[in-house]
This record gives C-alpha cells, sequence and structure tokens, in this order.
C-alpha cells in the first residue's frame, strides 16, 4: 500500500523547474506506429536535446500498456518528471480558421469554433486567436475526446510524472514550421507533410506566414495494405518491402496514394487561389517508414520539388539512435517533439 | 514568436514547482525544530540525570554521615547513660567508702595528750575532673573531715601543733589530703580545744 502525503507532492531530490518553468523536459511524440521521444533541457539560457529513442508501438491509445515505451519513458523519470505528448490521429482535428466578424470574448470564441469544428461536448477544444480585424479573425484550434486527454493525463501522473503540455501533432508541426522560417522561406513558400500511418497533417507556409494546417484522413495504411493484397504479405513484411525501396512497387503505392494525392492538391490549390502564391517545396517529416520512397512518389505525383525536412540548427542534437532506415535523415523523425521542446523551453527563458 | 500555445492539459504553476511547498517547509521546519527540541530535553534530561546521579551520590555520603552521626550520637546518650551510672556508682562508692584506713592512720597519731570528742565528715561534688586517659570527665568529690578535740598536758599549744604536723606530714595522709589541710585551733584554759579541718579530694 502506498501511503501519499499531499505536502509532499511539491517535494523532489533534484529540482528540475524553476520559476520560469522546467529545466528538463522530456517530449514523447506519439505517432500511429512509434513513439519517438527526446529530451529537452534548458542550461545557460539555451535548449539542448539528447537521449532520442524510437518505440515501436501500435495506437495512441495503448500507448501506455507497450512496455517498451513504459521502460523507455520509466527509465527518463530519473531524468526529470516533466513530460509534454504530441500526439494526433484520426479522431482528432487541427484547423486554421477564418471567421467573420470581431473575435469577441473566449467564450464567445470557443462557442464559434466548436460550432464550426462540429464536436460534441466529449471533445477538448482549444484554440488561439492568431489575426483580427473588424470585418474577420484567424483562430487555430485543435480538438481531442476528452477521454484520450483524461487518459494520457492520468496515465502520466499515476506513473510519477508531472505533465506539461498536450497538444495536438498539427500544432507542433506549425511551430516546427515556425521555427525553422529562415530555413524553409529560402525556398520560397513551402508546405511540410507530417506522415503516419492512419492519418497526416500538412502545414503550408506562404509569404513567411502559416496559412493552411490541415489533418488529412489519408496516410500510409492504404500502402500497406495494397502491398500486403498485392504480394501475400503480412503488415510487418509490407512495411520492410515499402522502407526498403529495393523492389519497384510503385504501380501498387501510387494507386494506393492516389487519394492522398488529390487531397493534397486540393489544400495547395486552395490556398493558391486564396493567397495568390503557389507552393514551390514541399518537406516530409514524420514517421520514420520510408520516407525516401514517399517523397519520390509525391515529386512525380504533385509536379513540384519534394525533400525530406532538412535538420534544422534550432533543433540538433548531439546523440542520434541508429535504428533508423537506410538514407533515413536521422534528425527527421524527432523534429515534431524537438520543436514542442524547443517551444516550452522558449516560454521559459531559452533562446532556441 | 513563442509559437502557439494550444494546450489541452493545464501547465504546472511553475512559481510553485520551481519552489518549496510551503507546506512542506513548515513540514520540515517543524521537523527541525522537533528534533532541536528533542535534542534540546535530551541535553536536559541528562544534566538532570547528571544532577539526580551527583544528587543519590550526595545522599548515599549522606546517610554514611547520618549513620556515623546517629552511631556517635548513640555512643553520646551511651556516655551520658555511663556517666549517670558512674555518678551513681560514685555516690554508691562515696556512701561505702571505706574510711577505716584514713581513721587508723589520724588514730594513731593522736597523742596521749589529745582527747577527740568529734569527728564530722561532709562529702560535697566539687565539679567534674578529667579520667586517666584525659578523655571523659568524671565527678570529683571533696571531703572535708573536721575533728574537733582538746588537748591536755602541759603544753597543750605544742601539742596541738605537734598533732597538725602529724597529720600534715604524714606520707599517706598528705598524698591524699594534699595541701587541703587547715587548722583553725582554738586553745583556752588547761585543757584546750581545737578543730581541726581536714579537707581533701576523694578519686
Amino acid at each position: 500500500m502506498v501511503v501519499r502525503f499531499s505536502f509532499l507532492n511539491n517535494f523532489r531530490w533534484r529540482r528540475m523547474a524553476d520559476r520560469r518553468g522546467p529545466r528538463r523536459l522530456i517530449v514523447a511524440d506519439i505517432g500511429d506506429a512509434e513513439v519517438r521521444v527526446i529530451v529537452a533541457e534548458r542550461k545557460a539560457g539555451e535548449t539542448f536535446f539528447s537521449l532520442p529513442s524510437i518505440i515501436p508501438h501500435h495506437g495512441a491509445s495503448t500507448v501506455f500498456e507497450n512496455p517498451d515505451f513504459l521502460s523507455a519513458v520509466e527509465k527518463l523519470i530519473g531524468a526529470t518528471p516533466y513530460i509534454s505528448v504530441v500526439v494526433g490521429g484520426s479522431d482528432t482535428m487541427i484547423r486554421l480558421m477564418v471567421l467573420p466578424g470581431a473575435p469577441g470574448t473566449p467564450a464567445h470564441v470557443s462557442h464559434r469554433v466548436r460550432q464550426t469544428l462540429g464536436v460534441s461536448d466529449d471533445y477538448d477544444v482549444v484554440h488561439q486567436v492568431l489575426d483580427q480585424t473588424s470585418d474577420q479573425h484567424t483562430v487555430l484550434t485543435a480538438a481531442m475526446p476528452k477521454a484520450m486527454v483524461d487518459d494520457l493525463d492520468d496515465a502520466l501522473t499515476k506513473r510519477g510524472f508531472t505533465p506539461v503540455s498536450l497538444i495536438h501533432t498539427g500544432t507542433a508541426l506549425a511551430n516546427l514550421s515556425l521555427l525553422g522560417g529562415e530555413t524553409f522561406d529560402r525556398d520560397g513558400n513551402t508546405a511540410i507533410l507530417h506522415t503516419d500511418i492512419m492519418s497526416s497533417t500538412l502545414s503550408v507556409r506562404v509569404n513567411k506566414q502559416n496559412v493552411l494546417i490541415r489533418q488529412l484522413k489519408q496516410g500510409l495504411r492504404p500502402v500497406f495494405t495494397s502491398i500486403t493484397e498485392s504480394y501475400g504479405l503480412d503488415e510487418e513484411m509490407a512495411v520492410k518491402l515499402f522502407n526498403s525501396g529495393s523492389f519497384d512497387i510503385s504501380n501498387q503505392t501510387v494507386a494506393a496514394m492516389s487519394s492522398w494525392f488529390h487531397q493534397i492538391e486540393m489544400s495547395l490549390d486552395f490556398v493558391a487561389r486564396r493567397m495568390g502564391g503557389r507552393v514551390e517545396k514541399l518537406f516530409l517529416s514524420g514517421s520514420s517508414l520510408g520516407l525516401n520512397v514517399l517523397r519520390e512518389n509525391f515529386s512525380s505525383a504533385l509536379g513540384c520539388p519534394v525533400d525530406i525536412i532538412p535538420p534544422l540548427p534550432h533543433l540538433s542534437c548531439p546523440s542520434l539512435p541508429g535504428r533508423l532506415a537506410e538514407g533515413q535523415n536521422p534528425v527527421t523523425p524527432y523534429l515534431i517533439a524537438a520543436s514542442e521542446g524547443a517551444r516550452i523551453m522558449r516560454l521559459s527563458g531559452g533562446d532556441k | 514568436m513563442t509559437g502557439y500555445n494550444l494546450n489541452f492539459w493545464e501547465e504546472p504553476d511553475w512559481s510553485r514547482e520551481g519552489t518549496l511547498n510551503p507546506f512542506f517547509t513548515l513540514f520540515a521546519i517543524a521537523a527541525v525544530l522537533t528534533v532541536l527540541g528533542l535534542g534540546w530535553v535530551n541535553a536536559g534530561q541528562r544534566q538532570l540525570q547528571k544532577k539526580v546521579e551527583a544528587l543519590e551520590m550526595l545522599s548515599m555520603e549522606n546517610k554514611a554521615l547520618i549513620k556515623q552521626a546517629e552511631e556517635a550520637s548513640s555512643l553520646k546518650i551511651q556516655v551520658a547513660k555511663w556517666r549517670e551510672a558512674v555518678d551513681v556508682y560514685d555516690e554508691l562508692a562515696l556512701k561505702n567508702y571505706v574510711w577505716s584506713s584514713q581513721l587508723e592512720t589520724i588514730q594513731s597519731l593522736v597523742p596521749d595528750a589529745i582527747v577527740i570528742k568529734n569527728l564530722y565528715l561532709y562529702t560535697t561534688r566539687a565539679g567534674d575532673t578529667m579520667d586517666s586517659t584525659n578523655t571523659y570527665p568524671l565527678p570529683a568529690w571533696t571531703a572535708l573531715l573536721t575533728l574537733e578535740g582538746v588537748a591536755t598536758g602541759p603544753t597543750p599549744y605544742q601539742t596541738i601543733n605537734d598533732f597538725f604536723d602529724s597529720l600534715q606530714g604524714h606520707e599517706f595522709l598528705s598524698r591524699i589530703m594534699v595541701a587541703n589541710l587547715a587548722s583553725t585551733a582554738i586553745a583556752e584554759g588547761e585543757d584546750k580545744r581545737f578543730k581541726i579541718d581536714l579537707s581533701y579530694t576523694l578519686r
């Protein structure tokens, strides 16, 4: 039986926070097939990243039942109890919306955002007004099922962590676009597509501003399904075949990705019409699964340069794991987690 | 620009996380004060214990002294009793004092020309005297022996004087009668009456 004394809740043998925020923070980017974990540390006003690890798992809802994940994060709790989680998925939403009129009170904005998203009270909705005029206001909003928000909080609290932030993958992607703005803007108007198994997230940057952040229902699942059905393989073998790039399976993958391509084209066209600027380069980020293969497919389908997101000087990581796919940019999988770590550290005085 | 802050969780209160919980601080201060208090009480108790032990030692020494005093007191009482007993004994001894040798000696010294008419003997308490070891006081008794008689013959004065001198110069009598021998002889007529007081201390 564990007896807890409330006055000891704030007791730390080593204090990993000051009055401005955490000095050390674990960030877990929970994807559909893997969790990417990194530790952000604030030292003398600068942010450093270390201890990156990728833990395979299946399904965001069961991540805290995955012994590999639990073992990995429980090792890290010795480094710091503070943890941030980045999570997306098909039952979550991210939207950059322009609403008519002045925003009014936060409650009023929240009500209008809920109406626009069409979510029930079972969802937690957060929003931030980015820009406003007398005629309209721009709001970035994200929604997650209440149960998911509470379950993640409970699971972490039970294991002795102090939850710091839970943000949507799309929010982290938008923050990544802001952080790496100078790097991306060298190529003009750019977009970042964060890929995952069940869904993907698109962030478009035009004229040095984020103008679209959207979650797409399409991901890598149809590709793996197509390979599985075409070659009679199980899913694990299909993923390996896709990642290796050793076989020409473009017929199956391109066909399976057509809906995905179409959604992205529609989004880019929308931006071009509304903002008057076409996207000149698409960057791919996210899962460690076959980004090189995706790059080729997207490049030929969209007719614009496609590249894997480059390492950002702000988010360099001194120690890197060795279990990445061949040709994979070793920093790429952690950029989403690193962008959230950098955001929290900036709020608490880290310069990067 | 610090980025988009669309956090579904409430961030921890960093001012609280970055500092000690006031309840914990109070608890820690209370614990430290308790430890110090207990230490102080313990030190006080140790000092008290030392004092108690010292008092016990003194008490034991006192008990020994009291015992000695009681013994001394008991001895004193015994001595007083003994003294009383000695007094009683002395009185008894005085009552039973044997005068025969003195009287016999005196009788042997009485010349034919002297007739002893009366002989009186008084004994009185004359304070204390120390014993032979000079430790304990003993009662001293003085005896006054008065001889009244008549001297006859041709030279009664001479007879009385000679008798007086013989009493004073006698070895045995002078040893016990010391120098208290005094004469108030009165001589009138042919038969001269006289009175001689012999004073001596009885031991």
